[in-house]
């Protein structure tokens, strides 16, 4: 048998893999073929020694099973690589939350706290002095005002508060696995 | 040899072989059936494997005019080849407790 038959044969043969797959093959025993034969090696001796084309053919698929279990492997492996990046995303986006939050809090809190000392001195000057009802009434509006800023800003610290303890509660839960799974 | 224990052996020779350069399916061959006998057909699942594990590269390149696929290792490969090292160490205390 020279080299054309046995290719052709062994194309035959392979019917039902992929054309991918018998095209792979048929170039890497064309290509064993042509080396050996230009080692000096005789062709058809050659093709004998390469056994029978159902052995061929049997071995590659003895090996299928094997291909798909480390596609499975690699396609968990990817999986796992691009959660890991969303949840490194996912803390990432919190920090930034936790941050902006932390400082919109604070600016409440000190402007509303701020608000309601000056506007209480300015308050009390004013029923002192005996200033108008509308001044008196204008510093005790900015004293509720400042109160409910005050509050606001603090609602945010303690939501913020137990927030983060929760988050980062989780992102060592997270980090402490994958340290173990590492380990392995 | 045991046909399982054979395979893993040759997928580490076939890899070994690579070490020093890159190489064409037709030399592997050659060089590993110096060591242990290996025949053409077996050697192509052994490729695609070793492949597939990415402890191999391939590319081809112009040989008298007709391309030719080199295998080449990788990092992984050759990190592959130094974990034998341990393997080897219990294997031996696998045969001593057989033997003694």
């Amino acid at each position: 048998m020279n080299k054309y038959e046995f290719l052709y044969k062994l194309n035959q043969g392979m019917e039902n893999s992929s054309a991918k797959e018998r095209q792979e093959i048929a170039k890497y025993y064309d290509e064993l073929i042509q080396d050996a034969i230009d080692n000096g090696e005789n062709e058809a001796d050659f093709i004998e020694k390469l056994g029978s084309i159902d052995k061929i053919i049997r071995t590659i698929r003895t090996d299928r099973d094997f291909v798909t279990n480390v596609r499975e492997k690699k396609d968990y492996q990817l999986k796992n690589v691009f959660s890991v990046s969303v949840k490194i995303l996912g803390y990432l986006a919190l920090g930034i939350i936790i941050f902006t939050l932390g400082t919109v809090g604070f600016s409440l809190v000190t402007s509303g706290g701020s608000m309601m000392i000056f506007s209480g001195i300015k308050l009390y000057y004013a029923v002192i002095t005996g200033l108008s009802w509308g001044t008196i009434l204008m510093h005790a509006g900015t004293i509720s005002l400042g109160l409910g800023l005050l509050l606001i800003g603090l609602w945010i610290f303690k939501w913020l508060i137990r927030e983060s303890r929760n988050q980062l509660e989780k992102l060592m839960e997270f980090i402490s696995s994958k340290i173990k799974k590492e380990g392995e | 040899m045991d046909t399982q224990l054979k395979k893993g052996f040759l997928e580490l020779l076939v890899l070994a072989s690579l070490k020093v350069t890159a190489s064409y399916g037709y030399r592997i061959i050659q060089d590993v059936s110096k060591v242990m006998e290996i025949s053409e057909s077996t050697l192509y699942p052994i490729l695609k494997r070793l492949e597939l594990q990415n402890y191999v590269v391939t590319y081809t390149e112009e040989y008298n005019s007709r391309l030719r696929r080199y295998y080449q290792i990788t990092t992984l490969g050759l990190q592959r080849l130094k974990d034998t090292r341990q393997e080897f160490d219990e294997l031996i205390k696998v045969y001593d407790y057989i033997m003694n």
